[in-house]
């Protein structure tokens, strides 16, 4: 989690990860920067994000980002 | 090719739209007194043969093209199905250090089966589109070298709505691989969701997770469902007839022959044929969504009150959401999560920033996700250019946002001023009337010209009686279509600011109720551009 | 249950709300003058309306091979029978039976002809039931008179002031003949068949006719590119089978004399002003020796079919005056053009 913190700082830095439940639809987050999280995040916790993954839900949230983080994990 | 032959292919050539008398006082009225007398077991397949029905009416003989699509589909979903069920099963007896390369093992078979299934489909489609587009290049190619060779250009039937069924089609086995739903056995079942009547033509282009499930179970009609969506289609009704159809004689005068307009005349047209376009499609969606409301069936949105946009990226967030949503799931996430375009997008981010970064990666799928949008919409260079244009439009919006931000930011713009919101709705809007101007556009190059002409030769000095006579329109037409669009104006503010206009009428006393729809009504009858002197737009979507 | 039936109810209120008002739009919106200006369509056969009551004894409807051949105002001045042309171009048999219907309001003629051509037209469905729709419901049909019309019309009743001076005829006075020798008539094709469309809706006129105690006579006027053999035969039968007579005057050739060379406008399918004269002088022959028309010419009442005679007269000199005018004009350019080459 706390790596995932830091990637999402990394990215955008300025926002409040920790209670912000709209990422997305908040347009905090833009398509670009999702599409470098998502390389950042495969990389970091070794795993495939398939494209069925990249709906608004999943990255609304740091939570959100992380249960599915540790959901792709298992199913490797 | 003309859209007449291409109707003149059913028997019942004058069913040719949501909007016909045929259509209006005979299918749709028999099918819902049907609909509610069949027995509720019985409903669902009702619903098919009608489905097929309306198909066979407006297509004839094509129809096979139907059948066999959904026939073909359904046995590709029981394969894929069979393929998952027999990896689950082996998963089971396998030790976990294996299990991945298992998973990947089964995961290429999958994508083999789904890779010749979309060509499958997509090749018909390719093969009645394009072929003659594309011999058409390749003589043109042959002549310009001096080849004394030429092939005969052929011409097809082409079935109405071949390009939305197969969207459907594609998403359906998509979805079964990618196991966000699981195959549908029911060959009726999917046969309905690729063929009901209302969609058929010009879309929503349904997922089968939306619509599948609350067409097979077919509820009754109810009065609530049955008023609104008649409601809806009145609506619908007034875009058409009294804004999109009273258009048309003047957007196909100078669109025909631009070269005899100034440029403050072509500008008029081309933003007439804009709103013409909004008007006709969203009309049809709306009788679309409101028939299938009839039957309890909730359809997905195609429009959001697109003109409301404040930059082109999200006017295509807007406008015909359901296409642009397809290409999104189905061809830009693919893309941008492949291997090779998640590399790049790491090592490129390290370099050249968190803004630059995923830019390549994301221009790439963006390329391809707009060459599809133009010729998914015909075949013809500038439709190919219509999606270029757009694709450079959007790339431009992500490449020059920092700088934006840095000049509003420095020049201390209110950007969440209502004027500067404004600015940004006027220029997205006038960017897409360029846009539509080269989509409705004889071909490319009358494009250019009257594109050229708008800038050049801005002058507005024979807008006369006799200038708008010789475009068969005169101010009562313009100003009708004003008062209208007007009307269509307020409801999308309202509807902009979240209040349901069916809902909150719904409520008020039956006085009031039946004003407004007797006040509606009348407004179309007198006010629609309907019967002697007038012929009404093809509808515009039903070709692509 | 109960609710159930409300709904069907409010429904049905709903409708026949809705069904008042469009009457009382179609009141509002209909054409108050039988007029072009006024919004009515096809003016000349719509003259109709404004002759006086039951002074019409014949009425001839049909498309262009009516009023391209019979000439009423010939056939006052030489038998005092008054007649009129309810004919449109390419008339579709339903607007056939819609002027039927009409003249028969006002008028009460002895005798009705039918040019057959019409039955031969095909249409879709839905322009029949789009037609039908419109004469309950005119403001379907004159919907966008909203443009034109003045705040006074709106709760108006008409008032039919439009006399066409030739009774529906046109003067076509045009030389385009036929320049072969060979006598040729329109080749056999699919097209000779009476759609079943058609023929429900004859039988129809038929018995209107025969409710207003009028003999239908179908007939074909000369026209060597609208007729042929197999043509005569259909319609002979099908006269047979409602039992009304088929007067065809192309079987009479020779009665007629029709030179094709020089009396129709556009070889051999309309005949011109003098095919007219021709053709009309034959068929007012054929109705005197019916024997049941009166010959009108003195009456008072009547008066106005000499005015409009007059008139009628001075419009075609006009019109020739005109021609004339032009036909100079064009050869003095010619000229200039010969002189400068």
């Amino acid at each position: 989690m706390e790596r995932l913190m830091e990637i999402l700082e990394e990215i955008q830095s300025g926002i409040d990860y920790e209670n912000c439940k709209e990422l997305v639809s908040g347009h905090h987050l833009s398509s670009l920067m999702i599409i470098s999280l998502i390389a950042e995040l495969e990389d970091e916790f070794d795993i495939t994000i398939p494209a069925v993954e990249i709906v608004p839900a999943n990255f609304n949230s740091a939570e959100a980002m992380w249960s599915m983080i540790q959901r792709l994990q298992e199913e490797d | 090719m003309p859209l007449s032959s291409l109707f003149m292919a059913g028997r019942f050539s004058q069913m040719t739209s949501y909007f016909s008398l045929a259509y209006l006082a005979g299918f749709l009225p028999l099918t819902i007194i049907g609909y509610s007398i069949v027995p509720k077991k019985m409903k669902k397949y009702f619903l098919l043969l009608c489905s097929y029905a309306f198909f066979w009416f407006i297509s004839g003989k094509l129809v096979v093209y139907l059948a066999l699509s959904t026939l073909s589909v359904h046995y590709f979903g029981i394969w894929l199905a069979r393929i998952q069920l027999q990896r689950d099963e082996e998963l089971k007896h396998t030790e976990k250090e294996n299990k991945k390369a298992l998973k990947k093992c089964y995961l290429a078979k999958q994508r083999r089966v789904l890779l010749f299934a979309a060509v499958c489909s997509f090749g018909v489609l390719l093969y009645l589109k394009y072929t003659r587009f594309f011999t058409m290049n390749v003589n043109a190619v042959l002549a310009h070298l001096h080849l004394p060779l030429e092939f005969t250009i052929p011409s097809f039937l082409v079935p109405v709505g071949i390009s939305f069924f197969t969207m459907q089609a594609v998403s359906y086995l998509f979805d079964v691989y990618r196991g966000t739903i699981e195959a549908d056995d029911n060959l009726f079942r999917l046969g309905l969701f690729m063929s009901f009547f209302p969609q058929i033509v010009e879309g929503p282009i349904c997922r089968y997770g939306e619509t599948a499930g609350q067409l097979w179970e077919a509820k009754g009609i109810s009065y609530a469902n049955l008023t609104m969506g008649i409601q809806r289609i009145l609506y619908g009704f007034m875009k058409k007839l009294v804004v999109a159809d009273r258009l048309n004689p003047l957007i196909q005068t100078v669109f025909q022959n631009y070269t005899d307009y100034e440029g403050g005349v072509i500008a008029m047209a081309a933003v007439c044929y804009t709103v013409q376009l909004y008007m006709d499609f969203s009309g049809t969606m709306d009788a679309v969504i409101g028939t299938a409301q009839i039957f309890g069936i909730t359809m997905p949105e195609n429009f959001q009150r697109p003109f409301f946009s404040r930059s082109i990226s999200e006017f295509w967030k807007r406008w015909h959401i359901t296409l642009g949503a397809w290409f999104r799931d189905y061809i830009f996430y693919p893309v941008i999560s492949a291997r090779p375009m998640k590399k790049m997008t790491t090592a490129a981010r390290k370099k050249i920033g968190n803004h630059f970064g995923p830019l390549l990666a994301g221009a790439v799928a963006l390329f391809c996700v707009w060459l599809c949008n133009g010729l998914w919409h015909g075949a013809g260079w500038h439709y190919i250019f219509f999606g270029m244009y757009h694709f450079a439009l959007i790339l431009w919006g992500n490449i020059a946002e920092p700088g934006v931000k840095w000049v509003t930011g420095k020049l201390h713009i209110p950007t969440g001023h209502f004027l500067y919101r404004l600015f940004q709705i006027v220029r997205t809007g006038i960017l897409v009337v360029i846009g539509e101007l080269f989509f409705r556009a004889e071909r490319l190059k009358a494009g250019f010209v009257m594109l050229r002409s708008m800038i050049t030769d801005f002058h507005f000095t024979t807008l006369d009686k006799a200038l708008l006579s010789k475009m068969g329109i005169d101010a009562y037409d313009l100003l009708i279509v004003g008062i209208t669009l007007l009307i269509v104006l307020a409801i999308s503010i309202l509807n902009e600011k979240g209040i349901k206009i069916r809902e909150t009428l719904a409520k008020q006393p039956v006085v009031l109720r039946w004003a407004v729809l007797y006040g509606l009504i009348l407004f179309i009858v007198i006010f629609g551009a309907y019967g002697l002197g007038y012929i009404p737009v093809d509808p515009i979507y039903a070709n692509f | 249950m109960r609710i159930y039936i409300k709904h069907i109810l409010s429904g049905l209120l709903f409708a026949a709300g809705l069904l008042l008002l469009l009457s009382a739009a179609s009141y509002a919106m209909i054409p108050k003058d039988n007029k072009e200006e006024a919004g009515m369509e096809d003016e000349s056969a719509n003259g109709i309306l404004a002759e006086g009551k039951n002074t019409i004894d014949v009425l001839v409807v049909g498309d262009s091979l009516a009023f391209c051949t019979i000439d009423p105002l010939l056939i006052w001045e030489q038998y005092g029978f008054t007649s009129y042309l309810c004919s449109t171009p390419s008339q579709k048999l339903f607007y056939t039976e819609e002027f039927v219907e009409k003249a028969f309001r006002n008028q009460s003629p002895k005798m009705v002809f039918l040019e057959t051509d019409a039955l031969f037209r095909e249409y879709t469905n839905g322009a029949a039931v789009q037609n039908r729709a419109e004469r309950v419901l005119p403001v379907l049909r004159y919907h966008d008179r909203w443009k034109k019309m003045k705040p006074d019309e709106l709760f108006r009743q008409p008032e039919y002031t439009y006399r066409s001076s030739s009774k529906g005829f046109a003067y076509k006075p045009d030389v385009d003949g036929i320049k072969t020798k060979k006598k040729e008539v329109k080749p056999a094709g699919p097209d000779d068949a009476v759609p079943g469309r058609n023929r429900k809706e004859l039988k129809k006129i038929a018995r209107v006719c025969k409710e207003n105690g009028a003999e239908l006579i179908l007939l074909s006027v000369p026209s060597r590119k609208d007729w042929n053999m197999d043509r005569h035969n259909i319609i002979d039968s099908l006269a047979r089978e409602l039992g009304v007579v088929y007067f065809d005057m192309n079987m009479k050739e020779e009665e007629v004399g029709i030179d094709w060379k020089t009396e129709t406008k556009d070889q051999g399918e309309h005949l011109n002003y003098d095919g007219a004269r021709k053709a009309t002088a034959y068929f007012g022959k054929y109705l005197a020796e019916k024997n049941i028309l009166t010959d009108h010419r003195g009456d008072e009442a009547y008066k106005t079919w000499d005015k409009d005679k007059k008139r009628f007269e001075k419009e075609i000199e006009k019109e020739k005056k005109k021609l004339e005018k032009e036909k100079k004009k064009l050869e003095k350019e010619k000229k200039k053009q010969t002189t400068k080459d």
